[in-house]
């Protein structure tokens, strides 16, 4: 990948979408967005009277005077989403024009910057076999230029094994929300790793990023496929059947994961890596409700 | 089904070849891809097929597999067949002398050579051909062949002559070839007019070539100044033109003329004070033109020597006479007392009389030979007097000597009163009947061995001279030089007459042991013994044939006769009728049907069935 990854241009539509998109998510730090919980923030909730053990600096004195009795004020509580951000870092992500892992680092920039603008903290982990390289949570504006330098060191993976993978992510207890950014080309397959993600409580929307060439390949004659990943290659006499019987596959996978994906309770996109970003967030991605 | 060319299944060797081509084909473009996940999938179903995909994939194979041993299969021309006879074909080509000539090609027997050769190619297997060549005789070279190579060989080997072409019988041996075996086609090369040619094709090869030639070459003697004139005629067969003419005295060239030489017309060039003892005149042209061997014309001068004759009469002064004509004789006169003794003449004349032993050592002419049994029994025949067919007509015997020795003499003239008749005896006899009176023979000529072992050459005329009105006419002193001719070698003049391929009969000297000739640039060919010396036939050749005669001791008698072309039928090379089919009769063929092409269209409609299927299944 010689590619530039964050220039000037893309940081520019990195604000524009910050104004226009939010996350979505619950958690319990305090962060940008409003939860259903009530807790101690600045903005007034509602009262309710004082039991032995509560805070007393939260007793509301004007409310005594009133009513000559005692009252907690309730605030709203603000809480603090975990973002993880998931790349397929394995070899058949690094393919594609454009490059189908410089997409994904850009979508991980994207989604790092709405949610350390949101006031969420941010993970972010590489994975091929296992997790392969990871940024620590961290929260705030201030720490989007280090999202920006580990993505730009993530490197590809020779082997991939997305189950396993995202089954040796440190998730942290609770709930919080991940957007796993990969192909699915997975020899151990994905329907595992999607289950764990479940299991640890996370909000998961997979954008699935595949090239044209993956979507609509053209070859003809006697071709010897060579894949990225440690797989052997295949000779392949390619004709019309050969390329209906790649269709027919591509779209029975294609329904298999958006099927895993609703089983599981996930979002799925699938985005074609030769959209431009901006087509890439609204056309594709607010569209399916992984920010708005 | 038979196959015209078998060789043509080589090609199927080719088969393998693809096949291993075909396995050994690694031409894969390599394409990277992300992951071959999906492609593996969509491979497991097309393997489902997979019988069918093999079969479709190995189809364009099989389809050009099968177009290839179409096209082997083409190229070995096969071809149906129903039982019948083969294709006849009978060829004549004309040699002679005109087929040299290089107004067509190389020659116009280059070029019948060329089509017969195409002929030959195209010959289905069953066919035959018969070649005849056409030249100083008609010879079958090949009958009936079916080998190719043998065809192609005997063709290349036919060489041209330089005689005329007996095309007569030629065509009667092809016709009758045509008679018998049913379904044969006859075609004839030649540049000659040929009317009546229907059932034949006719290959007129002329192509109207341009031509001057030496058409006669002939000499006087001065006896002033004791020198020759040679007088050449040469003759244009096409446009005017100047022609320059050297003339050749026994190798060195003594002349040259250019003399203007009208359109279709002749001009005389004489050749004047040549020494009297020059033998071989040589008269050429020296311009080229499209025919070459009639461009020189050659001339024998015998040397003027003399000829001994010696007469036995008591008095026949009109055969005196008649003998004296010829400057080179010498008449020497003799009693029968002296005869007996005389020897050493190249020619005994016995008017009347006759001998208890004959001279061997030159001819004899017997004249009215008295009744006898033992003088003429010598020569098998026995002499009387009855004088059986009186006032019959006397009329030349056909193919004998009569027809040289009564060349230009009119027998029908002849009256003669009375006449001895020849019996002919027991004893074997080589004298034949050359003329006869009523069923009597009335001169007898012919060679008989002598008992030295010589050739003589005895002629014997039945009746007096003067009992008949021949010495008064015209045809008396003819005869007699036709006599001296035959009978007196040095005298003869007929060396100059002769064509190439003519056939030529030598007078043998009656002494002579052996006898040779030597043909122009050849080596000596013996020809006597054995005794009678046979006709020459092999004087195709253009020149001077030199005859050296001996007898056996220190003799030696060399003449010499000069073979001319043909000019009167083979100069003119222009033809005014062009080929003809003939009318071809329908002939029983061999039905055969071609199919090659047939193959070749089913070879092409496979491959564009490969080609299809090729682009249905991009």
């Amino acid at each position: 990948m010689n590619e530039t990854l964050f220039d000037a241009a893309f940081l520019a539509q990195l604000e524009q979408l910050r104004l226009a998109a939010r996350f979505k998510a619950s958690g319990q730090a305090g962060g940008g967005r409003k939860s259903r919980n009530t807790g101690s923030s600045v903005e007034f909730s509602d009262f309710r009277e004082y039991a032995i053990g509560d805070d007393y600096r939260r007793i509301d004195w004007n409310a005594y005077g009133r009513f000559d009795r005692l009252f907690l004020k309730l605030f709203m509580e603000e809480k603090q989403t975990r973002v993880h951000l998931l790349i397929d870092a394995s070899a058949s992500m690094d393919f594609g024009a454009p490059n189908k892992l410089v997409v994904a680092k850009r979508l991980a920039a994207v989604m790092a910057y709405l949610a350390l603008t949101g006031y969420d903290r941010v993970a972010v982990f590489a994975l091929g076999d296992s997790v392969s390289a990871q940024l620590g949570s961290f929260s705030g504006k201030q720490g989007f230029m280090k999202v920006l330098s580990f993505l730009e060191t993530i490197a590809p993976q020779p082997r991939t094994a997305l189950s396993a993978a995202l089954q040796k992510v440190p998730f942290p207890a609770g709930h919080g929300v991940t957007v796993l950014l990969s192909d699915l080309f997975s020899a151990d397959g994905y329907v595992d790793g999607l289950r764990y993600l479940r299991y640890r409580k996370q909000e998961t929307s997979v954008i699935q990023l595949l090239s044209p060439a993956e979507l609509d390949p053209r070859f003809e004659g006697r071709v010897r496929l060579l894949s990225r990943e440690d797989e052997p290659s295949r000779d392949v006499d390619m004709n019309q059947q050969t390329l209906r019987a790649y269709d027919k596959a591509l779209q029975e996978f294609l329904s298999d994961v958006r099927r895993a994906c609703h089983a599981n309770h996930m979002q799925h996109v699938l985005i074609p890596t030769d959209l431009d970003l901006q087509h890439m967030v609204f056309d594709r991605i607010v569209r399916a409700g992984v920010v708005r | 089904m038979q196959l015209f060319n078998a060789m043509g299944l080589v090609a199927a060797a080719a088969i393998p070849v693809v096949i291993l081509l075909y396995l050994l084909k690694q031409d894969f473009e390599e394409v990277p891809v992300s992951s071959t996940y999906l492609w593996q999938k969509a491979l497991v179903e097309t393997e489902a097929s997979r019988p069918w995909q093999k079969l479709r994939n190995n189809l364009l194979m099989l389809l050009q597999l099968l177009a290839l041993a179409v096209l082997a299969f083409a190229l070995a021309r096969p071809f149906l067949t129903r039982s019948g006879l083969g294709h006849e074909n009978i060829v004549i080509l004309d040699v002679s002398l005109s087929m040299q000539a290089t107004d067509a090609e190389d020659s116009r027997l280059a070029a019948a050579k060329r089509r017969v050769r195409e002929q030959i190619d195209g010959m289905m297997p069953g066919d035959r051909m018969t070649l005849i060549a056409a030249g100083h005789d008609a010879r079958m070279l090949l009958s009936r062949a079916e080998d190719k190579s043998t065809l192609h060989k005997t063709l290349e080997d036919l060489m041209p002559q330089n005689g005329t072409a007996a095309l007569d019988d030629a065509i009667a041996i092809a016709a009758s070839m045509h008679r018998e075996i049913e379904g044969t086609a006859v075609i004839v090369f030649t540049d000659h007019d040929r009317p009546g040619m229907e059932d034949f094709q006719l290959v007129n090869l002329s192509q109207n070539g341009d031509n001057a030639a030496v058409w006669n070459v002939s000499y006087a003697e001065d006896p002033a100044t004791a020198t020759i004139t040679v007088l050449a005629r040469i003759r244009a067969f096409g446009a005017a033109r100047d022609v320059t003419v050297e003339c050749e005295a026994d190798g060195a060239v003594i002349d040259v003329r250019t003399v203007p030489l009208p359109q279709d017309e002749t001009a005389n060039i004489y050749f004047k004070d040549i020494p009297p003892d020059v033998r071989r005149i040589v008269v050429r042209i020296v311009e080229a033109d499209d025919l070459a061997a009639d461009n020189a014309g050659y001339l024998w001068i015998p040397p003027k020597g003399s000829a001994r004759v010696l007469l036995v009469t008591e008095r026949n002064l009109f055969l005196e006479k008649a003998l004296s004509l010829r400057s080179d004789v010498e008449v020497h006169k003799s009693t029968v007392a002296d005869a007996l003794t005389l020897r050493g003449y190249d020619l005994y004349v016995f008017d009347g009389v006759t001998m208890p032993e004959w001279p061997d050592d030159g001819a004899i002419w017997l004249i009215n030979p008295p009744a006898m049994d033992s003088g003429a029994a010598a020569f098998g025949y026995a002499v009387t007097d009855s004088d059986a067919g009186s006032n019959a007509a006397i009329t030349p015997v056909r193919g004998t000597l009569g027809d040289s020795l009564f060349a230009y003499v009119d027998l029908d003239a002849l009256r003669v009163a009375k006449a001895v008749d020849f019996d002919a005896s027991e004893t074997a006899t080589d004298l034949m009947p050359i003329a006869t009176r009523g069923d009597a023979p009335l001169m007898l000529a012919g060679e008989r061995a002598t008992e030295s072992g010589g050739v003589q050459r005895v002629l014997m005329t039945g009746f007096d001279f003067h009992d008949s009105n021949w010495p008064v006419s015209k045809d008396f002193p003819i005869f007699v030089q036709n006599v001296l001719q035959w009978t007196v070698p040095q005298t003869t003049d007929a060396t100059n007459g002769i064509r190439a391929g003519d056939v030529v009969t030598i007078a043998a000297r009656a002494t002579a042991r052996r006898i040779d000739i030597t043909p122009p640039g050849g080596e000596p060919v013996n020809i006597a013994p054995p005794f009678p010396i046979r006709a020459v036939a092999e004087t195709d050749a253009l020149g001077f044939y030199a005859i050296t005669q001996t007898d056996g001791s220190d003799g030696v008698w060399i003449s010499e006769f000069a073979a001319n072309p043909p000019v009167e039928t083979e100069s003119d090379l222009r033809s005014a009728s062009t080929s003809s089919e003939g009318a071809q009769r329908s002939v029983k063929r061999n039905s055969r049907q071609d199919i090659t092409y047939i193959l070749i269209a089913v070879a092409l409609a496979v491959m564009m069935l490969e080609w299809w299927v090729y682009r249905r299944g991009h």
